[in-house]
């Protein structure tokens, strides 16, 4: 797996991690977030497009990057999750924790949840 | 020799004959005058002087001048010089200075000739330590090598005799150079022993008279021990019967010999351990081969049966043996029998026994008949052989579907019922054979009905060890058994094998393994892909299945297994949470085995995960409630896997393991 991280003109933080979110790539995801969240953005959104695969580790890195995100005063969207992410995250209730969007652009413009 | 001096003393005095018409002589410390003077009486007076040391210049006597000079440097080697001459002139001068000059050619010819000297002898010693170093080359004979050793020294030192003594557990050598055997060489020993270096006579000369031993009367000894990594195992050393003949030197060589004297020995010991282990491994080759060569060449083609075995023996050759053969009514017989011991002599006894079995069989068609036979056959052997043989035997009476056995003696055999979903151990029925002579045996039955399987096993299984010295038990195959029973035999003796591995933490085993599958085929298992697994508790491990398990495990399962891949990654992702949860909970304090079994039909898949470790609490580790603001970092695998499946079921079974039942269930929507 590996993760691109760009930063737009606005200030946003747009996170792309690529291929399978498991037991073996979870923990260096985990310290990208809390690196990010070190320089206190104020919006970070993890775009989960190109996400085929996360299991229980994948969705305790994204917990753990997004409260130190909200520790220092920022927040973290979830952006186009495919369907087997978005199933692990209705399974385990988090869509009720993450505001999920249907793109990277409702992600930033914080309009249509795709969750409750 | 250089013989510079004396061509130098010629030279000049051929040069003052010519100069003055006279005579000259050069002499050196101590020597007699008269021997050199050709044909000229030395007057008194200068034969006075020259014997004192004192110096004449140009004195008359006797009608001619003379002149005594000593050379007044060198202490060792003095020169001096006598001359005579009719002719007046300054010859003092010249004198003088000639003496000097010769007489410093004398002491570097003497320095010269030390050199040579002691270059000579060096040179000698090197070349006898490369010598001994190929004494070892030329004969293995360990006596042979140390008279070339006591030969050889010899030669180069400087002794009336040379000695060499070694001491071995059943005879003793005794080698010298004149070849008379050293005479109480025990003396010398203690002596050798209390001292790293080479003891001299000073040193010995009590000891030896107290023991009355004739080498006191030598007049000089050295002796060094021979030090090898069994201890103090014999001397070397040098005898003269002149006072002092042994310098430093001396005592350097013989260290050095001795040292490699004992190179020597130590060299030859390996060699002859090599030998008698490359003996030893031939000998076990050959037994090997009697062994294999008595294995049935393939096992029986039963109807409605399936068999599988596995034999590893612990070295070469053990004694755990299987055999196949038909009774007088043409059943089918199989035995599973652990020889008491190792190597040929239980390689000989399962011949034996090969033959006993064989032969029985043709006359009678019951176990516990045959049993008690074949143990008559070999009583005798066995008795005086102080062994015995466990044996357990099988009928397979195919038209009354029920298997038939006997066990002499041996470790219980497992039956594994399937419309009970349980395991029963089958145990002896009586002695092992070879400890009575008339053995007495009872053949018990077992149904063969559909799904039922029989696990004839040797006991190196069950007493296979883990590292914390636990043992397999009955218990740990039982569960294994239960684990993978759904499983082609063949399938279920690898799994047996990585749970003996995976167990053992990967050692050699300690005792031979042996075991033999017998199982009555279900069909409804042939209709259903199963796959069965043993796992080392490792999160790397169950990354690697669950990579299988998610391509619907390419080149494992027979015929085609056409599985939604939604399917296939719910339960893989299902399987991945509950393997890892019993990795870091039921295996919290060590390692551990996760075995089981995946099954597969077009209506449903269907997964046993199965962990001998801590009890599976759903309250400690369980469901966590989410709180939106301040949600838990962890926790989230089992309630994925309760998610993603239709039944995500644990239960505690026998208060020793845990059984997770993971079902997913097909529906006609889902896209192959």
């Amino acid at each position: 797996m590996n993760v691109e991280t760009r930063k737009l003109e606005t200030g946003e933080i747009i996170v792309l991690p690529k291929g399978r979110l498991d037991a073996r790539t979870s923990l260096a995801f985990k310290e990208e977030l809390r690196n990010i969240a070190e320089a206190q953005p104020a919006m970070v959104v993890v775009d989960l497009e190109q996400v085929d695969f996360i299991d229980s580790s994948g969705l305790s890195a994204l917990v753990s990057g997004m409260k130190a995100i909200r520790q220092n005063g920022g927040m973290l969207n979830l952006s186009s999750p495919r369907q087997q992410a978005l199933t692990a995250l209705r399974l385990t209730l988090l869509d009720r924790v993450f505001p999920i969007f249907p793109t990277l652009d409702d992600a930033l413009e914080q309009g249509d949840l795709l969750s409750p | 020799m250089i013989n510079t001096q004396d061509d130098a003393g010629v030279s000049l005095s051929h040069l003052w004959r010519t100069l003055t018409g006279g005579g000259l002589v050069f002499l050196s410390q101590s020597e007699e005058p008269h021997d050199r003077l050709e044909q000229r009486k030395l007057p008194g007076q200068v034969r006075r002087a020259y014997e004192s040391g004192q110096t004449m210049h140009g004195s008359v006597h006797d009608g001619a001048l003379w002149w005594v000079v000593h050379e007044a440097e060198s202490e060792a080697s003095r020169l001096s010089c006598i001359a005579w001459s009719s002719v007046e002139g300054p010859w003092g001068e010249l004198l003088t200075s000639w003496t000097e000059l010769l007489s410093r050619i004398a002491a570097r010819t003497q320095e010269a000739d030390e050199l040579t000297k002691a270059l000579v002898s060096s040179w000698d010693r090197l070349t006898l330590l490369y010598e001994l170093m190929q004494i070892a080359g030329e004969t293995e004979d360990l006596s042979l090598m140390l008279e070339s050793v006591v030969r050889l020294l010899a030669q180069v030192a400087t002794a009336r005799d040379v000695f060499l003594v070694l001491r071995e557990k059943e005879t003793s050598i005794n080698v010298t150079a004149s070849g008379d055997p050293l005479p109480q060489p025990e003396v010398l020993f203690e002596s050798a022993v209390l001292t790293q270096r080479p003891v001299t006579l000073a040193e010995l000369h009590r000891a030896l008279r107290e023991a009355n031993s004739p080498l006191a009367r030598m007049k000089d000894l050295l002796v060094a021990g021979i030090l090898t990594e069994e201890g103090h195992v014999g001397i070397l050393g040098l005898l003269d019967p002149l006072e002092n003949n042994f310098d430093a030197n001396d005592v350097q060589l013989v260290a050095s010999v001795a040292e490699q004297v004992s190179a020597l020995i130590q060299a030859e010991k390996a060699r002859a351990r090599r030998a008698e282990q490359t003996l030893l491994e031939h000998e076990l080759a050959i037994a090997a081969e009697i062994q294999s060569s008595l294995l049935p060449d393939r096992l029986p083609e039963l109807a409605g049966l399936e068999l599988a075995v596995m034999l590893e023996p612990a070295r070469q050759v053990g004694g755990d043996f299987y055999d196949v053969t038909r009774t007088a009514d043409g059943d089918h017989l199989l035995m599973l029998a652990d020889v008491s011991g190792k190597g040929s002599p239980a390689a000989l006894l399962t011949a034996l026994l090969h033959t006993a079995f064989h032969a029985e069989a043709a006359h009678s068609d019951d176990p516990a008949v045959l049993l008690s036979n074949v143990n008559e056959l070999l009583y005798h052997d066995l008795d005086k052989a102080g062994t015995f043989i466990t044996a357990f035997v099988v009928k397979f009476n195919l038209p009354r579907q029920e298997f038939v056995y006997a066990s002499a003696g041996h470790v219980d055999a497992a039956y594994w019922q399937h419309d009970r979903q349980a395991v029963f151990f089958l145990p002896a029925t009586g002695l092992p054979l070879g400890i009575e002579k008339r053995g007495e045996y009872r053949a018990r039955s077992a149904e063969i009905a559909e799904g039922n399987a029989l696990w004839v096993y040797s006991d190196g299984i069950t007493e296979a060890r883990n590292e914390r010295g636990t043992l397999v038990g009955g218990s740990g195959l039982a569960d294994l058994v239960d684990a993978v029973y759904s499983a082609p035999v063949q399938r279920q003796i690898d799994c047996l094998r990585r749970y003996l591995h995976i167990f053992t933490g990967g050692k050699a085993p300690e005792d031979d393994m042996a075991a033999v599958i017998v199982r009555a085929v279900r069909r409804e298992d042939q209709a259903c892909h199963a796959i069965p697994f043993v796992l080392p508790a490792t999160l790397e491990s169950i990354y690697d299945f669950v990579e299988q398990m998610r391509l619907g495990f390419p080149g494992r399962s027979a015929g085609n297994l056409d599985l939604p891949q939604s399917v296939l990654d719910d339960v893989s992702l299902a399987f991945s949470e509950v393997a890892s949860n019993q990795v870091e909970h039921a295996y919290a304090d060590g390692d551990g085995v996760i075995l089981g079994r995946f099954e597969a039909n077009p209506m449903r898949v269907e997964v046993h995960l199965f962990d001998q470790g801590l009890p599976f609490d759903p309250d400690e580790v369980g469901l966590p409630l989410i709180d939106a603001e301040d949600p838990p970092e962890r926790g989230y695998g089992l309630r994925l896997a309760f998610g993603l499946l239709d039944v995500c079921e644990v239960e505690r079974l026998h208060g020793r393991k845990n059984h997770w039942q993971l079902v997913k269930k097909i529906s006609e929507k889902m896209e192959p």
